[in-house]
């Protein structure tokens, strides 16, 4: 029984607000447009019985409210309404306008990002979104392609459908999404958790960076048809990555899942690295969980190699077509027209790895790399530039308000103050705090 | 940024057999093509923010015989649907026959990236007049993309042959039966949405076994059922 508008719903905080008109529906309930001391907001009214009768559903959504949102990237649900009519619901903010949702950028019709940059920053809002959730003790459990909104331009993320976020080890009902599940939610062996999580979202960030599904390759379009039994087999029982370096049983097949050839070239070298990792046999392996598990790339994990890749985009100097730098091998240009090749670079590894950047006149070094307690993507503590008199010569700047120390290839040790730069032809290491270093790869 | 190419979709079509024999003759057929005509917007809706299906619809017509409106599955936002007319008689064999004709990776099922199971939705008002849909049922039975297919059928009004129509589903409770054009054009709109849906709809935890799937005719089952109340259709005889 759809709400008429006009009609007037309480909320458990004693406040009541006006119904108007429907903005959508979905398999579990509706979406209205409501009014509530003057201001607009969204209340998704339940319809499905599975929820209605659910009062375990109904707690947890009193008790996600009452702890409130995790960050300021979630459309997280604000107020809950009292029972009525046999139902309930819950109110959030309006999608702000300049949103849209993440599979109209996957069917690709309409909605592109406006630059690698973007849809680099995408990535990171959406792991940064996951990982604050995680770190309250959350499992979001529903993980799939219809919970996002993106802005084109900025790669803004805002994730909807919070109403089967649980208390990790909790699950209200919920699976998932078929082709988003991980294979032991798949297979029935578990129920959804942070593991399961992790799995999905790799799913996600793969398609936001390629374009196609990471399990769908040959193995799935010789059967002409996808029936529940091959779905099993395919995405529980027995996934195989498209690009798996040891079984080449599904690779994409050119002609049909070309985005997913044309754009693996296009990435460096570690992103590809992290993706085979992500969906490895033993990642996927649900007759070995605990193996499975610990195989899975986390949040932050994702996070630290989303920050270098996107620090690691470059203009062709030929076409001005975006690049991201390789580590330690040359670059093509992925403009077909240019084709242009960057030779390799010194690279910058920071504290053993976790984040890693090409050398490159107009690349900066962000606070996040240069001391591990901060979180901080934006602040710039450091830039590379050409040196001012020496065209070809490569220097790093120091932007912190604190001293570095360099180490000299020939072992001896000086200090780099705030705003001297050095050329990277002399040193090895650069220290900027105890236990917090970065080697110069050649 | 170069651009991408749309994500690998698999198409799922939506059959329409409608029965268009002379008894369907008036409100019956006006309300069938007023109901599709208005559902289509929605099904456009769905394809185009659906990274998981390209939607795609067919529509066999059957009196005297049966014969299709489409000469290949259209994709939704193409589509434009032609009033169909009434007369004739209600020759079902004839359209299992080019149903079944048309089941296949070399009929209307063959797609470079795959389909899902199709969904056929059966529509009509009266009993089969024609001896042979017993023998064609039977031959339909053993195609495989029926046997994935989600199956519903609309009996419309009180001579609909109820027991020819769950020959065809396969199960009495995918039949919907309606007694009004009002009714009619719900069941229309609800069946084309939610089978159309049922491909990349959340699926709950339920009490399944390890490796048990659920099939895509057990899901719309459910979906039908948790609805019920939408089409009750609590008119003591047919308004037509």
């Amino acid at each position: 029984m759809r709400l008429g508008i006009g009609r007037r719903i309480s909320l458990t905080n004693g406040k009541s607000i006006t119904v108007g008109d429907m903005l959508g529906e979905g398999g579990q309930g509706e979406v209205y447009k409501v009014t509530l001391d003057g201001k607009s907001y969204a209340l998704k009214w339940y319809t499905s019985p599975d929820i209605i009768a659910n009062e375990a559903f109904y707690k947890n959504l009193r008790n996600n409210i009452e702890s409130g949102t995790p960050s300021d990237k979630f459309l997280w649900p604000k107020f809950l309404t009292e029972k009525a009519e046999g139902s309930f619901g819950y109110v959030m903010d309006l999608r702000p306008s300049g949103y849209n949702e993440f599979a109209e950028f996957l069917v690709a019709k309409k909605v592109f990002f406006d630059s690698h940059a973007a849809q680099i920053n995408a990535a990171l809002n959406i792991t940064e979104a996951f990982r604050d959730l995680h770190r309250k003790g959350y499992s979001y459990q529903d993980l799939n392609d219809g919970n996002f909104f993106i802005n084109a331009k900025t790669g803004d993320v805002l994730v909807c459908d919070n109403d089967n976020v649980a208390p990790n080890g909790e699950n209200l009902g919920i699976k998932g999404k078929a082709r988003y599940m991980a294979p032991e939610i798949v297979r029935n062996i578990s129920k959804p958790d942070k593991y399961s999580d992790y799995f999905s979202l790799s799913v996600i960030l793969f398609e936001l960076m390629f374009f196609s599904h990471p399990l769908e390759g040959e193995r799935l379009v010789k059967h002409p048809c996808l029936t529940e039994d091959l779905e099993l087999l395919l995405y529980g029982k027995e996934p195989i990555f498209i690009f798996d370096p040891e079984n080449a049983m599904n690779r994409p097949v050119q002609g049909i899942h070309n985005n997913a050839i044309r754009y693996w070239s296009v990435y460096p070298e570690y992103l590809r690295d992290k993706f085979r990792k992500a969906f490895s046999y033993k990642a996927m392996n649900s007759g070995d969980l605990d193996v499975a598990r610990r195989e899975r790339i986390m949040d932050n994990d994702w996070r630290k190699t989303f920050i270098s890749l996107r620090s690691g985009i470059i203009r062709c100097p030929r076409c001005s077509e975006e690049i991201m730098l390789n580590i330690g091998a040359d670059t093509k240009c992925p403009n077909p027209k240019c084709g242009n090749v960057i030779g390799k670079t010194h690279s910058l590894s920071f504290m053993g790895g976790k984040y890693r950047i090409p050398v490159y006149p107009g690349i900066e070094v962000l606070g996040c790399m240069t001391d591990d307690m901060c979180d901080d993507r934006m602040k710039r503590t450091g830039y590379i530039s050409t040196h001012p008199q020496k065209p070809g010569v490569l220097g790093i700047r120091n932007d912190s308000s604190m001293p570095w120390t360099v180490k000299l290839k020939d072992g001896t040790v000086k200090p780099l103050e705030p705003g001297k730069s050095i050329s990277f032809g002399v040193i090895s290491e650069i220290s900027f705090k105890q236990g917090c270093s970065a080697d110069v790869i050649d | 940024m170069l651009k991408p190419e749309g994500i690998v979709r698999r198409k799922m079509v939506l059959f329409f057999i409608v029965d268009t024999s002379g008894s369907m003759w008036g409100t019956k057929i006006q309300a069938v093509n007023q109901a599709v005509c208005e559902v289509l917007p929605e099904l456009q809706k769905m394809s185009d923010g659906n990274a998981d299906a390209l939607l795609q619809v067919a529509v066999l017509g059957f009196d005297n015989a049966a014969y299709w409106l489409t000469a290949e599955p259209q994709n939704v936002d193409a589509f434009f649907w032609k009033d169909l007319e009434a007369n004739g008689g209600t020759n079902l064999g004839d359209a299992l026959f080019k149903l079944n004709e048309k089941l296949s990776k070399d009929g209307f099922m063959g797609h470079a990236s795959g389909a899902f199971a199709p969904a056929l939705f059966l529509m009509s008002d009266g009993c089969p007049n024609d001896d042979s849909y017993k023998k064609e049922l039977e031959k339909l039975r053993n195609n495989n993309w029926f046997k994935k297919a989600i199956k519903v059928a609309c009996a419309i009004g009180d001579d609909a042959g109820c027991s020819v129509l769950e020959e065809f589903t396969g199960t009495p409770e995918t039949i919907l039966t309606v007694h009004t054009p009002e009714a009619l054009k719900k069941v229309i709109r609800f069946v084309s949405v939610t089978s159309s849906q049922i491909g990349s709809q959340s699926a709950h935890v339920g009490n399944r076994q390890i490796d048990a799937v659920e099939s895509k005719q057990d899901s719309m089952i459910g979906a039908l059922q948790a609805s019920s109340d939408q089409f009750t259709d609590d008119s003591d005889a047919d308004e037509w």
